[in-house]
Order: structure tokens, then sequence, then C-alpha cells
């Protein structure tokens, strides 16, 4: 009658006490093992620890950001199914760009020294990743205007370009000097979003892209979501899970549910108090922890998916790889930084408040002024 | 409760605890602190068929155990899921006629409440491996078209490959057990550092430490494994990596984290013996890929 799946895969029992500290020594040990090899035992751990009700997580108990979170506090509705689905469903069958989170995120955990004409950065201690809960795709699609950005995204293996044109922003600090004086500390100061590229998506954004806009962009206005409208929020694919759609199938079947796991459209908004703040397909506003709190960050950018730059004051400069935990990186000067323009996560042109360009093509190792 | 029963429920509790391998004393204080000894009666009186246990039992865990299914899954099924154990709790009768109930594996080392979504949880994880084995997948020439419109393929990209999935598995089998559930939690599974913080009774700060302190050694290792095995330059490992991270291929990550869940179906359950999707199919995609 207790399931078990195998002699030593953990049962409900286990589990249990497992999760309300009943194991003891040896026998937690082996739990341990046993489930850091087993998938189906991991999932078991994942949906019992999904389904506790807890008084408040440390990101409900973090900066005190607008959020819209509502009363959910843990995995929205529909989520652990579809997360625990897409382990089944997806684990053997489709290399979905989960993967590609994942590779991103080791690849870029330690990327590779370039030669440059580097400017020392003084020692900077590292910043650790935060977290935050991460909305897992839409069940359902979503409007978007990802099709632009799919042509215009830039592949991450495409060789970085020499020198990256900025826009010209003169006299930073004056815009910045004049967001303070007219923006309360709530007020949005910078929306950006990162651009899509998923392939089991393409069909249904080609179907979608007529009188659409572009998808992507770098936003460095003043005022509330200035350059919010226009970015698009993207979903999942419009695919059901028995059969294949065309592209005006996929369009036409938006309210169909997928089983399909997608790269997330990631929107990211900066508060003039200097929180960050990441919606998911739109799933609503999530405050982004920044370790140590208290970072005034003033702009940032999305080249890629996942990955994001955030750039503030006294030379602070973030960068996270899987949409999710941002690393401070060095940099020369303790100067304030006012904007920052990437084409991926390696390849970055700061500029700061003085008007100098800093630039460096090796995620933050060595930065060249301009 | 009688106190043969709850003796004998006390005594099947210790030996599920500690299977007939000596314990210290500070084990054996350790457990007993932690026993839930007012569940473990509960749980006695229901296989007794007492009534108003059955109705504390109602009154206690009814609503956690509904709003925990509602948390797995909003379109009821889970809340079904839910109804349904209250039958086994109830007991079904066995080959000999006597009724068991599942309340018989219950052994007080957690809480009962934690128990029944424990238990809930075990069958909405079963019966998701039963019902998405058969699910069909998106058809391969169209993942392979649409890959391939994003990403051209590097001449080396079928190497790389494979490289790459030998040197993962290489990494992570050298994980720590620990470190390596954690990997899996946080990637494979979803969970966010708090829950996983939750499950291993560690800070999410010491989560956070943690992962990243296994994704530099993960990514050591790698690159180690790339130039010994593989025998790639720095130049072609930088591009290995950059190729695999802006498209993953057949390279699943979550089916190196653990086994293949289906593999470890065992007899009678319902998913046993459901045949997989044909091998050629894996062998399309792959080709397309």
């Amino acid at each position: 009658m207790e399931p078990r799946t195998t002699s030593s895969c953990l049962d409900a029992e286990t589990v249990a006490a497992w999760i309300d500290g009943g194991l003891i020594g040896a026998e937690q040990r082996a739990a341990e093992a046993h489930a850091a090899t087993c998938a189906r035992c991991q999932a078991l751990l994942a949906t019992v620890v999904r389904s506790e009700p807890v008084a408040a997580t440390a990101v409900e108990a973090g900066p005190a950001v607008p959020t819209v979170w509502g009363p959910r506090k843990w995995v929205p509705i529909g989520v652990a199914a579809g997360m625990a689905a897409a382990v089944i469903a997806l684990a053997i069958w489709i290399p979905d760009h989960r993967n590609a989170r994942q590779l991103q995120s080791i690849v870029a955990s330690q990327p590779e020294e370039q030669p440059a004409t580097p400017v020392q950065p003084p020692a900077v201690a590292p910043t650790q990743p935060s977290d935050e809960r991460v909305a897992p795709p839409a069940s359902k699609p979503q409007p978007r205007a990802a099709a632009e950005s799919l042509k215009t995204a830039p592949a991450q293996s495409a060789p970085a370009p020499a020198a990256m044109p900025l826009p010209s922003s003169p006299r930073p600090a004056a815009v910045l000097r004049q967001r303070e004086e007219v923006v309360t500390p709530d007020t949005v100061i910078v929306e950006f979003a990162s651009p899509e590229v998923t392939p089991l998506d393409v069909q249904s954004n080609v179907g979608q892209a007529q009188g659409r806009g572009a998808g992507t962009g770098t936003g460095t206005g003043v005022g509330p979501a200035a350059a919010g409208a226009g970015f698009g929020l993207s979903g999942g694919g419009g695919r059901g899970s028995a059969g294949r759609a065309t592209p005006d199938q996929s369009a036409a079947s938006s309210t169909q549910d997928v089983t399909v796991r997608t790269v997330a459209s990631i929107q990211w908004r900066i508060h003039a108090s200097g929180t960050v703040e990441r919606s998911i397909n739109g799933a609503g506003w999530e405050p982004v922890l920044l370790d140590p709190p208290g970072l005034r960050i003033s702009n940032g950018t999305a080249p890629l998916p996942q990955v994001c730059w955030l750039v503030g004051s006294q030379g602070v400069v973030l960068l996270t790889t899987d949409g999710r935990l941002f690393s401070r990186l060095q940099f020369p000067e303790t100067v304030d930084l006012a904007s920052v323009r990437a084409t991926n996560a390696r390849v970055a042109t700061v500029v700061a408040t003085d008007g100098r360009r800093f630039s460096t093509t090796d995620a933050g190792r060595t930065w060249t002024v301009q | 409760v009688s106190v043969d029963r709850y003796a004998a429920a006390l005594s099947a509790a210790g030996d599920r605890a500690f299977a007939g391998r000596p314990a210290s004393t500070s084990e054996i204080e350790r457990y007993l602190d932690g026993l839930h000894l007012e569940d473990l009666a509960l749980a006695c009186a229901c296989i007794d068929g007492d009534e108003q246990a059955w109705q504390q039992v109602i009154v206690q865990c009814r609503p956690a155990l509904r709003r925990a299914a509602d948390a797995l899954d909003a379109t009821g099924e889970a809340r079904d899921l839910a109804e349904s154990i209250y039958g086994e709790l109830y007991g079904t009768s066995d080959e000999d006629g006597r009724r068991r109930s599942l309340f018989t594996y219950f052994h007080g080392r957690s809480s009962l409440t934690t128990w029944l979504r424990a238990v809930l949880a075990q069958r909405f994880v079963d019966r998701l491996r039963a019902t998405k084995r058969e699910a069909a997948l998106p058809d391969d020439d169209s993942i392979g078209s649409l890959g391939s419109a994003v990403l051209p393929a590097a001449p080396e990209r079928d190497e790389y490959v494979v490289a790459m999935q030998a040197a993962l598995q290489t990494a992570l089998a050298e994980l720590d057990g620990r470190d390596r559930l954690r990997l899996a939690c946080y990637y494979a599974q979803g969970l966010t550092l708090a829950e996983i913080g939750r499950l291993l009774r560690e800070h999410e700060a010491t989560v956070s430490r943690q992962l990243a302190r296994t994704r530099r050694n993960l990514r050591s290792t790698v690159e180690r494994h790339l130039k010994e095995h593989a025998r790639l330059t720095d130049e072609a490992i930088a591009e290995c990596c950059a190729s695999l991270a802006a498209d993953a291929g057949p390279l699943d990550l979550r089916q190196l984290f653990g086994p293949d869940m289906f593999e470890n179906a065992r007899p009678g359950d319902p998913a046993h013996g459901v045949r997989k999707k044909p091998d050629s199919t894996r062998s399309k995609r792959e080709q397309i890929v």
C-alpha cells in the first residue's frame, strides 16, 4: 500500500520525517545521498516543500518595495503541477532552455581572461547572489512583441564587436539630478526587457508578429515607465501538448494550455529608490534581492534572455547570467554610474555620471577607460 | 488507545528509525524528543476505528491537506487525490480479509499533517509520472528547424555536445551529495533558495553561497575535463561553452541530476511497464539538433 519506487527510494513517511526534522544521523545522510541522485525523490521532496504553508519567506520579508504578489505565499496556481510535469515530461526528451540557463550560469561563472589594456580594479567584496521567487512560464500565452526581438537578439556565440556605439547621453549627471528632483522614491525610472530567444516559440512568435513592435531595448528615460511602452510581454508557446500547430493556429489557440517549457521573458524595472524588480512572463513584479542590501541601482540592460547588467552609485556593477542571481563585478573606480549598454554577458560599456565610459569584454574582469 | 496498540506502534517506529543498527544515547534522545506522540496516538486510535479520533483527524488535517492540494494543482485534481487518501486511511482489506489502514505507516517522526502532505505529494508525483509518460511531444522537425533558425550550429557542435555531456557527468559525479542535491533542487526542481533552505535546514544566504561555490567547482571541473579528456584548447572550450549556453540542444542537465524517473517504476505501479517513446524519436531529434 505504501508506494515505494525502489528499495532505496524515499517513502512518504521518510520524506515527512525529513521535512519535520525527524531523521537522525545516518538516516538523514542516507536519505540525502539517495535524493542527490534520484530525480523522482527530488521531485517528491520539492512537491512536499512547495505544498508547505509558509508564513513568510525571505523574499516577502525583504525590501519594502511595491509588489503584486497578492496573498499567495508559495507556488502560483498550477506552477507546482507545471514544474513537476515539466520535470517528468521534459527531462528525457525535450532539451529546453532551462539547460541553457544552467549552462550559462556555469559558463559565465568564471569568464576567461582576455588581453586588454586593463585598469586594475580595486578589491571589491564579491556580492553573494541573492534569490527571489521565480515564476515559471505562464501556462497561457500572453501578448508579445518578441518577433522583432528574435530578429535583433544577438546570438551569444557570435563574436563580440570591438566597439559598441552608445547612445549619446549628454550631461548624465544633470539627468540624475533632475530625476531626483521630480520623482518619488517609488517611481519607476527605468524599465527594460530581455529579448526572447525560444526555439520552441519561434513559429508562434512569427504568427503573432505582424503589427507588433520591437520587443527589446534599454530604457534610459526619466519618469514612470518611460521605456515600458515598447516592451511586449512574452509567454509560453502556443503549442498544444498533443500535436503540432501552425503559426496561425498557435496564435489563434492562445487560450490553450501548453506543456512545453520556454525561456521566460523577463522584464526589469528600477525604482528611483534604487530597488530593482523583475517580472517573468508578465506574472507580476517581484523584488530582486541585492546583497548587500541598500545598493542604489540607477540603470540596467538585458541584452539576452537571463542576462542582465545593472549599474548604480559608487561603482556598483551587477551581472546575472541566469536571470536570478546577481554577482557584483569589480569596477576600477567608485564613481557613480549612469547607464550601461551590453551585447552579452561579457561585453558591456558603462557610462559614469562624469561622462567617462568604461568598457569590458571579459564580464568585468578588466575595464578600459574611453 | 490500548496500551498494546500504542506500544506496538512505538516499537515499530523505533525499528523503522534505527533499522536494527546500534544507536548512540544522543541519537536515541533526539529521536524520542522528536516523536509526535499525540499524533501517533491519534493514528493508533484511527486504526482501531475510534470515531472521535476520526473526527479529530478530519478537523485537524483536512483543511491543511486541501490547502496543500490546491497549492499543487489548482484544477482540483489534487484535491480529488487528497480526498481519495481518506479511504486508504480508513483501510482496505488485504488478502487475508483484514482491514489495513494507511495509518500503519505513520510512525510519529513527523506531524500527522506533514505526513499526509507527503503522502499526497507522493501520489501526485507518481500520478504525474504515469500520465506524463505518454504525453505527446512537439514534433522533432519543429524543434530542429526552430533551433537552427535561432543559432547556426558550429561545425564542431556535435563534438562539443558529447564532450560537454561527459564533462558534466564527471563534474556532477564528483560533487558532494548535499551539493548535488542543492543544485538539483535549484535548477532541476526550480525551488527557491528559501525552499531549499527549509529542506536542507540551511539559511537562505548559506544556500546561495553554497550554490555559487558549487557552480564554480562545476565550471572548474568541466574545464579541466574538457582539456584533459576532450583535448580542447582554451579557445575551443570557450566556443563550446558559448555554443551550448546559447542552445543546449540534446543536452539535458536534469537527466544528469538523477536517473531516469521512469526507469524506477516499480512493478504494480500504474507507470510500470508502459512503453517509452521509441529511440528513433530521440535519434531523429539529435540528428536535427
